[in-house]
């Protein structure tokens, strides 16, 4: 009962101070929710992506040509703008349309000989993302295609609702934005202000009482569990408000997922903070921390074309765990046993960041040498 | 008058003295080349304030922390309430009230909120009502800690302090930074304290605060205690008989001929003012009297005083504790 209560309060304190720091408020709700609502507003009108305008620059004129304009206009995805190679790049530039296919002369006959691969060029502009899914979209229209010359046709339109998922924004973003809001929350608020308490005497003080550091850490972690879960509450509730997203498909299981992130992310925002030699450099490391786990763990920017190296390093990030987790069960509505890799890796990541930070503290902030 | 007492008598008056809650053996810290402690020995009965007295960096902090089991000395033993802080400590720390210095509480939590937490680390807390009636922070219950005035927190860490009902209290400054009249209040606060029979330990650099609040008071300096005994024994052993202190109004003096002047055992000037130790004020006050009106000297402002704390340490150290 007293322990309860012990722990009740603890975790009070810790979401006490997430929700009355101002700029811990806003970049663990505030920003997320902006994030979504630009990301939606620039990208989406409805939970499906509107059409995207292509421009497509024919100098074929043959049956393949036919055969890819039919499929760009008939996927419901693409809206067709025909015109000269330059005046569409021109476009390109001004985001009128959002990618330029090339279907080079003599394409249909390079297709029906079969003498090797025939190119076909996609202009496309990297500064927006609305271009870059264009490009991808078109990418996998034009493999489905190429498919479909030796198979039947009816695979061809599965082919194509596939590339939904290519183009599905929502899909990409949604656990995108739990992993970043996650580890906004452990590792860059709380990581900050452990580390501030630490430095002003606050935790020296707190720890010359009875308190122990399993009882403070399991408040911690649980306070930045709630957080988690209204993290998921706010942002899932604007996405559904605004963008008519569905509920996530597993939802126990994305909670679970959730939880666990949260705690494999409090686990490294307290290391940083439990060695770092001084606040000024708590903060840096942890910003440092929490932008590379978000952008090299494979959620807010899709690494599937990164470089090798990129995509090697993205495999030590607990964040590729957890966006792969995320994406599995809230978005394709997988069991957890589907995940269970996944959620190793953050059990461990976890472990390894809660125990190096009780052992630190130990040492530095119970007793001093 | 010991001498008249009858050993049976000292043995009975020894048993029936109340009891050490706190003592340290022996402590020494050092970092790096530096030792920051000592040898530093000590002990506090129930219903007694000892006041550890230095100036900045004498050690005062290091040697209470080691005391209270927040920091590991290189040697010695700290003995709370009978048990060894080092090994104990578990069993310690619901025993011991401590104030650290300048620490702070959770920013942005409340009063209410800061002393509700507390209360849930210990197995049978005062009730938050209580303490915020006692430290007169009702007002303030709802005030976010970052908001309060440096008196406030002060208040306020000392309830932190006192919530599991400690016999043993560490106050690490306890009113630095406050203004006279908020430190006179704590000072009432702290004596209620003594009286409910605590033991009291606790450090400052202010001199007013150890004659009017330690029953005894230990001098130190570069981690030693130089002297240790009531504010009168020290002042009596190692004080002058009294101090005469003066304004010349912004004019040269010579203080070597000063300290010539008869009865004068020690001279200083600081701040403009010139302070004179003497044995025998009278025949000082006389001869300073004769050697201005030769001078022509304004001497405005002129005061006498009995020796206080501060020169007790300027006698033992040369040194001024607000160096
Ligand atoms: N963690 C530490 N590492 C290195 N040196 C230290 C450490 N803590 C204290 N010292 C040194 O030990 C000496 C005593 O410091 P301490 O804080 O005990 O002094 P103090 O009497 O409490 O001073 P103050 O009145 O300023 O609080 C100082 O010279 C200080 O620089
Ligand atoms: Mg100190």
């Amino acid at each position: 009962m007293r322990m309860a209560n012990q722990l009740w309060q603890v975790l009070m304190l810790n979401v006490r101070q997430q929700m009355r720091n101002k700029s811990a408020f806003f970049f663990n709700l505030i920003m997320p929710v902006l994030m979504l609502l630009f990301f939606g507003a620039t990208n989406a009108g409805s939970d499906t992506v509107t059409a995207v305008t292509v421009g497509l620059v024919d100098r074929d004129g043959g049956p393949v040509a036919q055969l890819i304009r039919t499929g760009l206009q008939e996927s419901g995805y693409f809206e067709v703008e025909a015109g000269e190679e330059a005046e569409l790049i021109r476009r390109l530039d001004a985001g009128k349309v959002r990618a330029v296919l090339v279907l080079p002369a003599g394409l249909s006959e390079q297709v029906a000989v079969g003498s090797g691969p025939a190119e076909v060029i996609v202009h496309w502009d990297p500064t927006s993302t609305a271009s870059a899914a264009a490009q991808g979209g078109l990418q996998y229209l034009i493999q489905g295609l190429e498919t479909f010359q030796k198979e039947p046709s009816i695979a061809v339109r599965d082919q194509r609702l596939d590339s939904t998922e290519q183009l599905g924004l929502f899909d990409f973003m949604m656990p995108g934005l739990l992993v970043y809001m996650t580890l906004n929350a452990g590792v860059l608020a709380i990581g900050t202000a452990v580390s501030y308490q630490q430095r002003a005497g606050t935790l020296r003080h707190m720890f010359s009482t009875p308190l122990t550091m399993g009882a403070w850490l399991v408040g911690t972690v649980l306070g930045n569990h709630l957080l988690a879960i209204l993290q998921l509450s706010v942002i899932w509730c604007v996405g559904i408000a605004f963008f008519k997203i569905q509920l996530p498909n597993n939802l126990p299981g994305t909670v679970a997922i959730l939880l666990l992130s949260s705690t494999a992310g409090i686990g490294i925002g307290l290391a940083i903070a439990a060695f770092a030699r001084s606040g000024e450099t708590a903060m840096p490391i942890a910003i440092i921390a929490s932008m590379g786990l978000t952008f090299l763990g494979n959620a807010m920017m899709p690494l599937d074309h990164a470089p090798e190296i990129v995509q090697t390093v993205m495999r030590f990030m607990p964040s590729y765990y957890m966006t792969h987790a995320l994406q599995q069960v809230t978005m394709k509505g997988q069991p957890l046993a589907a995940v269970l890799p996944d959620l190793g890796v953050l059990a461990l990541t976890a472990t390894i960041g809660l125990g190096l930070a009780a052992w630190r503290l130990r040492r530095t902030v119970v007793t001093a040498a | 008058m010991a001498a008249s007492l009858t050993e049976a008598e000292v043995r009975s008056a020894r048993a029936a003295a109340p009891a050490v809650l706190i003592e340290a053996r022996g402590l020494v810290k050092r970092y790096g080349d530096k030792l920051a402690v000592d040898g530093f020995s000590l002990q506090v009965r129930s219903g007694e304030i000892v006041g550890l007295l230095g100036p900045n960096g004498a050690g005062k902090t290091t040697a209470v922390e080691m005391m209270e089991g927040l920091r590991r000395p290189d040697a010695g033993q700290s003995i709370i309430c009978g048990l060894d802080v080092h090994r104990q400590g578990r069993a310690l720390r619901p025993r011991i009230g401590i104030a650290l210095q300048a620490a702070r509480l959770p920013e942005y939590a409340t009063v209410l909120e800061i002393l509700t937490l507390y209360a849930s680390f210990y197995e049978d807390p005062m009730p938050v009502g209580d303490l915020l009636r006692q430290f007169s922070l009702e007002e303030k219950a709802r005030t976010r800690f970052s908001h309060l005035s440096g008196g406030q927190r002060q208040r306020l860490a000392l309830a932190v302090a006192l919530i599991g009902r400690p016999k043993v209290l560490f106050l690490d400054e306890p009113t630095t930074g406050l203004d006279p009249q908020a430190r006179h209040a704590l000072w009432d606060v702290i004596l209620d304290l003594k009286e409910e029979g605590r033991a009291i330990l606790l450090t400052t650099h202010y001199m007013e605060e150890a004659e009017r609040l330690c029953d005894r008071v230990a001098v130190m300096d570069h981690g030693r205690i130089l002297a240790e005994g009531t504010p009168r024994e020290l002042t009596r052993a190692y004080g002058p008989e009294a101090a005469v202190e003066l304004d010349p109004g912004g004019a040269r003096v010579d203080l070597a001929e000063l300290a010539r002047l008869s009865a004068v055992t020690g001279v200083r000037s600081e701040d403009g003012r010139v302070l004179l130790h003497t044995a025998n004020p009278p025949a000082t006050l006389m001869a300073l009297a004769r050697y201005a009106q030769e001078r022509s000297l304004p001497l405005s402002d002129l005061r006498t005083r009995s020796a206080t704390m501060d020169d007790v340490f300027m006698a033992l150290t040369g040194r001024r504790l607000r160096d």
